[in-house]
């Protein structure tokens, strides 16, 4: 049986299992990606609840943490939630969060993000440790 | 009246969901069967697109006597039948209905659906007062305003089916392409060696391209075919063999022989490769920077498209240097290409009309190498030397130019004369004439051909650096002067007698070497003391701190290709 190896058009995305398996909260990675007033409107994370979600071509309805559907439909789409400096990781891991979680290559990372080359993002993805459940989907 | 929403009608379906399936190439193959002709990749497009736009009517009025479309704006109760466009008209039954909860909608409802052959049920919003795609791609039915047809929506979205049906049908053996023309293969007509043989003795006979229909005249294909399908397999035929070439220049195209064509067409002359050309950035100051412009060698131009706009110039004047006299060839700087038509072919056959005594000489362009060829007995006839003024104007047929020098009135002049001496370069003053107007610092005669072959080293050939070669070479040029001046033009002619060399490297040498120092009106005078100093500041280039010079022109240095002054004295 031969390994299963990643390429550039592996479809990559954030497993929340990985971050079950470790008793992590995401929840609280990603209320540090909320913009001020979304901070406020969100309260502490006792307080945040489920909301509904609409898909913008579908209009199916999915229920998901208000703190992401925040990131996603507002904090997402201001200037500074990926700029140049953000970290390469960091901003993948923030791509995945801005597009509801849909997998995406490497290819296609790098045409969004335009930061590092094809190769050097998939080096960065699959060797060493898994890095905020950005895995193989 | 009953309103259908048809993905067809937006442009999401035509831009992110459109795909050729097998069954539109299934289509095309039936519609060429039945035609019998070739068709163009946009013909093509519209009758794929038209498949589309009547396949979805078809599945709306079966689906929708099964439910109705589901809309997000509408309100829906439990147990009304649905019809989901978006998920490939899938029909459902509505289990249940809530409120739906997000302050960042408003109020919306949210209702339970079963899909038919769906394992769980899904939810979708209902009464959903905000924008969103499946409402404004709501259409009206066919026929009413806002409804747009088949060749709307070609018109409108054209690339995006172009590009997925041309990818399909380039994956496909079925289909062949030529000329913009695509056709099925097992309708082409059998064009046979012999048939081939025909057009090339056609072609090899009269010297001449010959276009489909003339070739049609003797190459006989079964007349009980239409013209177009005869032209189409003939044409595709000739592009496959590699004794022809088709030279187009318009709509008609026209075929060639491969064997008629020159060799320095196939293949530009070695001596027209530049062994030193700009990359842009190099120092010149501004005297030299003029010159550059006002030589226009194609070997100064950096590197980008080669475009202009078609026919955006008459007539082009343009200064000959050696290796171009010598090849017999035209320079074709990118502005000069504004003569042509657009699209010219690669190679373009022309003719050259002596504006003089209206005689036609037969020619060649290659725009995108940038030269044109056959000129060589042109030149010799009319004595064009290097540094001759010759001018290229657009006749009314667009492959054909008249081409001209001016004339002066022959009389001596002391001019340069280039010898080979025990190997090495070196000029003389001989007393000539000519009835060519000329540049004068350029023109050099280059006396007997096969002494300075002797000399000549092409791009790729190990040598000395340009700067050494330019401490050889000015000196021989500086004794010609009583004060041991040298024209920076007439630096770059000489440097061209022996190397291919655009005329920016050599002023950028003279500017930013200390050796060098220029003392006005384009004159130059080498230091040899000061061979070991280069000037690494635009100040350093403008001021030149080292010179012994009383009478140094001091110059505003430029950085070439680049639009902003660095350094003013």
């Amino acid at each position: 049986m031969r390994a299963f190896r990643p390429t550039v058009d592996t479809k990559f995305h954030i497993d929340f299992s990985w971050w079950e398996k470790r008793n992590k909260d995401i929840r609280i990675f990603m209320r540090d990606l909320l913009c001020p007033e979304c901070r406020e409107a969100v309260g502490t994370l006792s307080d945040v609840k489920m909301v509904d979600t609409i898909d913008p071509e579908t209009a199916e309805v999915t229920r998901i943490d208000a703190i992401w559907e925040s990131i996603r439909a507002c904090c997402s789409l201001k200037p500074g939630y990926l700029t140049s400096d953000t970290p390469l990781l960091d901003s993948i891991f923030r791509t995945f969060l801005a597009n509801r979680n849909e997998p995406l290559s490497v290819l296609e990372l790098y045409e969004r993000l335009d930061k590092r080359p094809p190769e050097t993002l998939l080096r960065m993805l699959t060797k060493g440790r898994t890095y905020l459940g950005i895995k193989p989907a | 009246m009953l309103f259908q929403q048809m993905r067809t009608q937006t442009a999401e379906y035509w831009l992110e969901e459109f795909a050729i399936h097998k069954e539109d190439v299934e289509y095309l193959y039936e519609w060429f069967v039945e035609e019998g002709e070739p068709r163009t990749i946009d013909e093509l497009g519209l009758k794929v697109v038209e498949r589309h736009c009547l396949g979805e009517e078809d599945a709306l009025s079966k689906k929708s006597d099964r439910g109705l479309i589901y809309q997000p704006q509408e309100k829906y109760e439990v147990g009304q039948r649905l019809v989901f466009p978006a998920f490939d008209y899938a029909v459902g039954k509505v289990l249940a209905v809530r409120e739906g909860n997000n302050p960042r909608y408003g109020p919306f409802g949210v209702i339970q659906v079963q899909l038919e052959n769906g394992a769980a049920p899904r939810e979708f919003a209902a009464e959903f007062a905000l924008d969103h795609a499946l409402n404004r791609s709501m259409a009206l039915l066919k026929g009413s305003e806002g409804f747009l047809s088949p060749e709307q929506l070609y018109k409108d979205h054209g690339p995006s089916v172009r590009k997925r049906l041309q990818d399909a049908l380039l994956q496909n053996e079925d289909f062949v392409h030529f000329d913009r023309h695509w056709f099925l293969r097992e309708l082409l007509l059998e064009v046979s060696p012999f048939h081939l043989n025909i057009a090339e003795a056609m072609i090899d006979e009269r010297h001449q391209p010959l276009t489909i229909s003339q070739l049609l005249e003797e190459v006989e294909l079964p007349s009980e075919t239409k013209i177009s399908v005869r032209a189409y397999a003939l044409g595709y035929a000739l592009s496959q063999d590699p004794r022809f070439v088709e030279i187009s220049v318009s709509d008609a195209p026209t075929w060639y022989l491969n064997s008629l064509i020159p060799t320095s067409v196939h293949h530009k002359p070695a001596r027209l490769v530049p062994m030193y050309s700009a990359r842009g950035g190099e120092w010149l100051n501004r005297e030299l920077r003029d010159f550059v412009t006002e030589l226009a060698d194609e070997a100064d131009e950096l590197e980008q498209p080669r475009v202009v706009k078609p026919g955006s110039v008459d007539s082009v004047q343009i200064l000959l240097i050696y290796p171009h006299r010598r090849e017999g060839t035209l320079p074709l700087p990118t502005w000069a290409l504004g003569l042509l038509l657009e699209k010219p072919a690669e190679p373009l056959r022309v003719t050259f009309l002596d504006q003089q005594n209206k005689e036609k000489i037969a020619g060649w362009m290659m725009p995108a190498e940038g030269y044109a060829w056959g000129l060589g007995e042109w030149y010799q006839r009319h004595g064009v030397p290097i540094g001759g003024v010759v001018e290229l104007r657009q006749a009314d047929d667009p492959v054909t130019f008249l081409i001209s020098h001016e004339k002066r009135r022959r009389k001596g002049d002391w001019i340069r004369e280039a010898k080979v001496f025990r190997g090495r370069l070196t000029f003389s003053i001989q007393r000539k004439a000519y009835a060519c107007h000329y540049d004068k610092h350029l023109l050099i005669d280059e006396g007997p051909a096969d002494e300075l072959n002797g000399l000549w080293i092409n791009a790729g050939q190990k040598t000395q650096s340009l700067f050494e070669y330019l401490t050889e070479i000015f000196p021989e040029l500086a004794k010609l002067s009583g004060q041991g001046l040298v024209h920076a033009k007439t630096l770059y002619s000489a440097v061209n007698l022996t190397r291919r060399c655009g005329a920016v490297p050599i002023f950028a040498e003279l500017t930013r070497r200390a050796c060098f120092d220029p003392v006005g009106d384009g004159n130059w005078i080498y230091d040899g003391s000061l061979r070991d100093i280069t000037y690494n500041t635009p100040e350093q280039m403008s001021r030149r701190p080292n010179s012994h010079r009383q009478n140094l022109i001091v110059d505003r240095v430029y950085q070439y290709g680049v639009n902003r002054e660095v350094h003013s004295p």
